[in-house]
């Protein structure tokens, strides 16, 4: 079997840093593929070979690049399946023990009859409005047929030729991998068996010559069934097949995006821009863990051209291919590889056969159009059928449905258009862009704010709340500031304390970062939006410090969780004193206090101990005033006491 | 006085097949009428029914489940005190009725006359809702062609249902009375001594060594309610399985607008074709039935495909109208009124060569009838309805019922239903199917009758990908032809008097050309000929319209012989979507013919 050698990084990078290790890796990497040496570049999309190499450098030749078509469905978060009133796992009375869910039309019991959920639809138009799709005020439903155990019709109910949206696009975000990891302050080489599946996106254009944003073509994105779950049980050296329905009848929307898609890296990032659209909005939970979110792709490698002629390509001439008109000249023949549920899978599986289709080209012998799966255990694809054991699918109208039409009864207002006015929300990349540039906050903290709808509202009632406040106390402080605190305060302080409790209360589990999100679920946060406000009103208008606004946020978060943080800071005495004569009375006295007569002797030699004795006496102070001193107030306090008791020390 | 009134009602479903026995038939409005007037209790009925279904079970083989005689009693006996307090649920409230038992009843087997379904176990579909709702008592489940597929009632799991029809008249001429009372008291008593018609045996070599078909699908709900151990049954028909045993039966199969009765429990045969209806012994038991059964606004939507008809019993109320009918001998002047500014069509197109001489007589025996109330009867040109189309809507017909039914029956893959085989080798070559296919294969074979294996089959073939363009789509276009051609036809206003449209309001055809066929033991008659009775079905499914099949006394009985060829036809009349009640009140005329 051919292994390939993985690389996550650029060559470039990989050479300067550890040349001669890289090397060995190679060497032992790849056994019979050695013979090409070839290399897969995630972020650019390119195959190349080592021409030659000593100790010091090497010569390296771009020789293919990769073209992928990836095709998503997205399992809607609406309680109830897309004909049936069986409930989902988003429904209250959903119950996950195996077939106690499925209704009898999920079993497809004789005699049941589809109608169609309403509410499947209006999410699906939002998704495909946010998508930037035509919707088709009529679409059809069709039947593919297919034999498999958990198909219970033997057909899926789909939208082939008449989908509900069409002709639509991506602004997709960079996928970048993960920071690589510290380990005891040295930085560790990541290697293709740690790389793990956290995801992150680029959050300025700085990383080499990638731009943050690249667009992709959304070709359709029609409604349809998904089907139940197989699960082999082998015992006793026989393999039994169980299947459970409750997921049967569900509702999918099926995203087809166009073939513009040339690294594994850009297609992780379509797929997590498209997850992260998707929650943002409501309409997917994105769960890739769980099976909400799969991932079909198509993957074919192109010569670089110049080369075109030069291989035998097994070229791409399938007629019926609808994107024909987007392929390369001289692509090899499509390789579909089937269920991907991680970011991880679609990374390593668009690399693996980027290597194994480029390695099959040079030995004059292409691959032929296939599907396989990926083996997440050995990393590789694995074939399942080639092109002449393709199932006739037999696409039929659906007669137990008439045509799909976006009329009152479906959408529940006028128009498609008064539909989406109340219905589509402000999408992320709009809101990022008003956060950063009428509020001023830093994109960073406008990425995590527009992660969630729900933190956005958080985020803008936090905001009015303060303002609100200090209006109140007649204080005037400019909107951007108040926005930037507020953001502050909520991406760094309050989102640390959620995410330190779900840790503690979960134990350690990155998952919940990387695919549920839920550090940013204002449903985790014991502090409202209106408590939040509040305290950042106090910091700003100097009742309190930053140091004790933490210290309230702490109680806020862990004890108290309905007083509202004025009332917290006074049952603990914590109030900033910004009066100067009344910092200047603490200090004196404390300066003038008999303990202390050995440090202000000390003050009064001048030199190296001026330093020192200030430091001591500003911890005694803010010790004597309760930690409620203002301090660069006091430290101004302190100064005038010192230069009216020591003048002409400093 | 109370006789004379009871006659009168009585008369309402009169139905004469033979010269020399003049009487009635028990009807729906009938028994309402004895139980309003306690002469009869729901239960002594339902105990009567049950009786007739079980005594002639083994001769005719209507029923695929009789229901025990306790639990229809126990229903019985809530209409009995419903009916003492006179609160009746609805008119069917206590009168026994049976259903094909491809409509799903909670706890009872749903088999479609498959062994496939052998074990499957029903609920209550939108038809037993609203039957349970209205108090009807249900006998029992009707035999018929599997899943639908057959005309013929041949194709069962259980075997032949037969058609009653010949040894119930010959009972008639042998025995002074089979099935027909005479009047009200002699029903009252039969019912109530549980007097059973007497029918001859069917081993009485002197009507038929062999038996005849009742027609199908809906063969043993035609069967129930000929022999009278049902008073109406429900019924399902895709390309006429309920319009062709009530036509070989002698009775009326009502097929209203495709969706006007949900199909919501119903095993599916072919989804745009399948529609819910009746067969009756009159076309006013027909409108009470269907008026319980239509779709109405104030329920939920039970299936994508629903549609809504308005009442259609609203004209049996109408004294005044029946009056009329009943004295038309006396009154013909005034009779004319119920058809008037009605126009019937004779399309030209199904007016073909192999039409026999006796459904000619009978068809112009109805045109008369149909004028003498009223109507203008006119011919529609063959450029406005085209034989060649006509001609095309049956291998179009064939090409859509299979492609779905192939669809339909696909989830039967032997994992949830259909027992299991043990037959290694029943296919003679599965060398290349894996373990799960072999089983599913095995299973299929197994538990599908050869009729619905063929057609499944044929459905498979024309939805490939290389066939679905030349076959599937040229069916379509076919079916979207004759609908248009239909359409031309019909008056487009519904402002009746309309003098510059030609169009009709309603259309007049045969609803078979052939006597019902010998079932032969060794095979079933050739699939053409029973093909050629679909021909004048299968149009009319295709639209999507409402139709209604009626008897007719054809003219070689009048000569009092007992021949049963032609001694009754079926006409048809359809309309366009949603003319039910202009139907019934047309149907309802030419049952009055004598």
């Amino acid at each position: 079997m051919i292994r390939f050698v993985c690389s996550s990084l650029t060559i470039k990078k990989r050479l300067s840093t550890n040349k001669s290790s890289y090397f060995n890796h190679i060497r032992k990497k790849t056994s019979s593929a050695t013979e090409y040496n070839l290399v897969y570049n995630r972020d650019s999309g390119i195959v190349s070979k080592l021409i030659s190499h000593d100790d010091t450098s090497a010569q390296w030749k771009p020789l293919f690049r990769s073209v992928i078509g990836i095709e998503i469905h997205a399992q809607l978060k609406v309680p109830t399946k897309l004909f049936s009133s069986g409930p989902t796992k988003h429904h209250s009375s959903y119950k996950s023990e195996a077939n106690s869910s499925a209704s009898l039309h999920d079993i497809a019991y004789p005699g049941t009859l589809p109608l169609l959920s309403r509410s499947s639809v209006r999410n699906a138009v939002i998704s495909a409005t946010a998508l930037n799709c035509t919707i088709q005020e009529t679409s059809r439903f069709e039947r593919k047929h297919y034999n498999y155990p958990d198909l219970p019709f033997g057909y899926q109910v789909t939208q082939q030729r008449w989908p509900l949206a069409k002709e639509g696009r991506l602004i997709c975000r960079r996928y970048i991998p993960p920071p690589l990891k510290k380990s005891k302050g040295k930085r560790s080489r990541r290697t293709k068996e740690k790389m793990d599946d956290s995801s992150s996106i680029i959050t300025n254009a700085t990383n080499d010559d990638l731009s943050t944003f690249f667009e992709v073509g959304i070709d359709r994105i029609q409604l349809e069934q998904d089907t139940g779950k197989t699960t082999a049980v082998s015992s006793d050296g026989s393999t039994r097949y169980l299947i459970d329905f409750n997921r049967a009848g569900s509702t999918l929307i099926e995203i087809v995006f166009k073939p513009q898609i040339y690294a594994a890296h850009e297609a992780a990032s379509v797929v997590s821009t498209l997850q992260s659209l998707l929650r943002y909005l409501g309409t997917c939970d994105g769960k890739m863990e769980e099976g909400s979110l799969r991932c079909d792709l198509n993957v074919s490698v192109c010569p670089i051209s110049g080369d075109v002629d030069n291989y035998v390509s097994g070229r791409d001439d399938d007629i019926d291919n609808p994107f024909h008109a987007y392929l390369p000249k001289g692509i090899g023949q499509r390789v579909e590889v089937k269920n991907l549920n991680s970011l991880k899978q679609i990374i390593h599986s668009t690399e693996y056969e980027a290597l194994r289709q480029s390695t099959f080209m040079l030995n004059g012998h292409p691959t032929k159009r296939e599907t396989r799966t990926f083996d997440p255990k050995s990393g590789r694809t694995i074939k399942i059928r080639d092109k002449d054991g393709a199932v006739d699918y037999r696409f039929m109208p659906e007669p137990d449905l008439p045509p799909l039409r976006l009329d009152k009864h479906i959408l529940g207002t006028n128009t498609l258009q008064e539909f989406l006015d109340e219905n589509l929300p402000e999408l992320p990349e709009q809101a990022i862009r008003r956060l950063m540039n009428n509020n001023g906050i830093s994109e960073a903290s406008a990425l995590i704010i527009t992660s969630d709808r729900s933190l956005i509202k958080f985020f803008e009632d936090a905001v009015s709340t303060c303002i609100h406040e200090l209006e109140q106390r007649d204080k005037v402080v400019d909107q951007k500031v108040i926005s930037t605190a507020i953001a502050n305060w909520l991406c760094n302080d309050l989102l640390a304390l959620s995410k330190e409790s779900i840790e503690k209360e979960k134990g350690s589990n990155r998952e919940h970062d990387n695919e549920g999100n839920s550090y940013y679920l204002v449903e985790n946060f014991n502090v409202d939006a209106l408590r939040l406000g509040c305290l950042v009103s106090l910091v700003l208008d100097q009742t309190v410090s930053t140091t004790q606004a933490k210290k309230l946020l702490s109680v806020m978060y862990h004890k108290d969780k309905e007083s509202l943080p004025l009332d917290i800071a006074e049952r603990n005495g914590w109030r900033l004193i910004t009066d100067m004569e009344t910092l200047k009375f603490i200090c004196q006295k404390v300066i003038f206090d008999a303990k202390n007569e050995k440090q202000l002797q000390q003050y009064k030699m001048g030199g190296k101990h001026v330093q020192k004795m200030t430091k001591y006496f500003t911890g005694k102070i803010m010790a004597e005033s309760g930690g409620n001193a203002h301090p660069e107030l006091m430290a101004n306090a302190l100064r005038e006491v010192l230069d009216e008791v020591a003048p002409g020390v400093v | 006085k109370t006789k004379h009134k009871l006659n009168s009602e009585a008369n309402n479903g009169t139905m004469v097949l033979n010269n020399t026995t003049t009487g009635s038939r028990l009807t729906i409005p009938l028994a309402e009428a004895l139980f309003s007037k306690n002469y009869l209790t729901p239960s002594q009925l339902a105990k009567y029914c049950f009786a007739i279904a079980e005594k002639y079970q083994p001769q005719f083989n209507a029923f695929s489940d009789i229901f025990p005689l306790e639990e229809i009693l126990a229903a019985a006996a809530e209409s009995d005190d419903r009916r003492r307090n006179n609160q009746p649920l609805s008119c069917l409230d206590g009168i026994p009725l049976s259903i094909k038992c491809n409509i799903s009843v909670k706890g009872k087997n749903l088999s479609a006359s498959s062994n496939m379904l052998n074990d499957v176990v029903g609920y209550d579909s939108s038809v037993a809702e609203r039957l349970k709702e209205s108090g009807a008592i249900l006998i029992g489940l009707t035999n018929m062609d599997e899943f639908g597929m057959g005309s013929l009632g041949n194709n069962c799991n259980t075997g032949n249902t037969i058609n009653p029809l010949p040894y119930i008249i010959a009972s008639r001429s042998q025995h002074n009375y089979g099935d027909i009372f005479l009047d009200h008291d002699d029903l009252i008593k039969r019912i109530q001594s549980l007097t059973l018609p007497q029918f001859i045996d069917a081993n009485d070599s002197s009507i038929y060594s062999e038996g005849l078909s009742p027609g199908g699908s809906s063969s043993g709900s035609a069967v129930s309610v000929a022999l009278g151990s049902s008073l109406a049954s429900i019924g399902t028909d895709t390309g006429g399985s309920i319009r062709l045993p009530a036509a070989f039966c002698g009775l009326v199969g009502m097929k209203p607008t495709y969706g006007a009765i949900s199909r919501r429990g119903v095993v599916s045969y072919a989804s745009s074709l399948d529609t819910v209806g009746i067969i009756s012994n009159s076309t006013k038991c027909a409108s009470l039935v269907l008026d319980i059964l239509r779709n109405k606004p104030e329920h939920a939507l039970q299936d994508a495909t629903s549609c809504y008809i308005g009442p259609v019993s609203d004209w049996t109320k109408s004294d005044e109208h029946e009056d009329k009918l009943d004295d038309d001998d006396d009154d013909e002047e005034e009779s004319k009124k119920i058809l008037d500014n009605i126009r019937v069509g004779i399309p030209a197109a199904f007016s073909i060569e192999e039409c026999p001489a006796e459904i000619q007589h009978a068809w112009n025996l109805v045109i008369n009838q149909l004028e003498k109330f009223g109507a203008t009867v006119k011919i529609i040109p063959e450029t406005t309805i085209s034989p060649s189309c006509v001609k095309m809507t049956l291998p179009a017909y064939y090409v859509l019922s299979c492609s779905e039914a192939s669809s339909n029956l696909a989830r039967y893959d032997g994992i949830r239903f259909g027992s299991s085989v043990d037959h290694p080798n029943i296919l003679p070559d599965d060398g290349n199917l894996n373990y799960r296919e072999k089983n599913t294969a095995r299973i299929r074979s197994k538990n599908f009758g050869s009729e619905v294996q063929r057609r499944i089959l044929a459905g498979t073939a024309v939805l490939s990908s290389d066939r679905f363009h030349t076959y599937y789509e040229s069916a379509a276009a076919v079916r979207a032809q004759i609908t248009k051609e239909f359409n031309d036809a019909f008056r487009i206003s519904k402002e009746r008097g309309g003098d510059d449209d030609e169009g009709v309001d309603l259309m007049l055809i045969p609803t078979a050309l052939t006597n019902p066929p010998t079932l032969s033991q060794n095979g079933s008659p050739g699939n053409t000929e029973a093909f050629l009775n679909d021909v004048m079905t299968i149009p009319i499914s295709l639209s999507g319209l409402p139709s209604i099949s009626v008897p007719v006394r054809s003219n070689n009985l009048s000569s009092g012989g007992t021949d049963y060829k032609h001694s009754v036809v079926g006409m048809q009349i359809f309309g366009p979507r949603l003319s039910e009640e202009t139907i019934m009140r047309a149907a309802h005329a030419v049952e009055s013919l004598k």
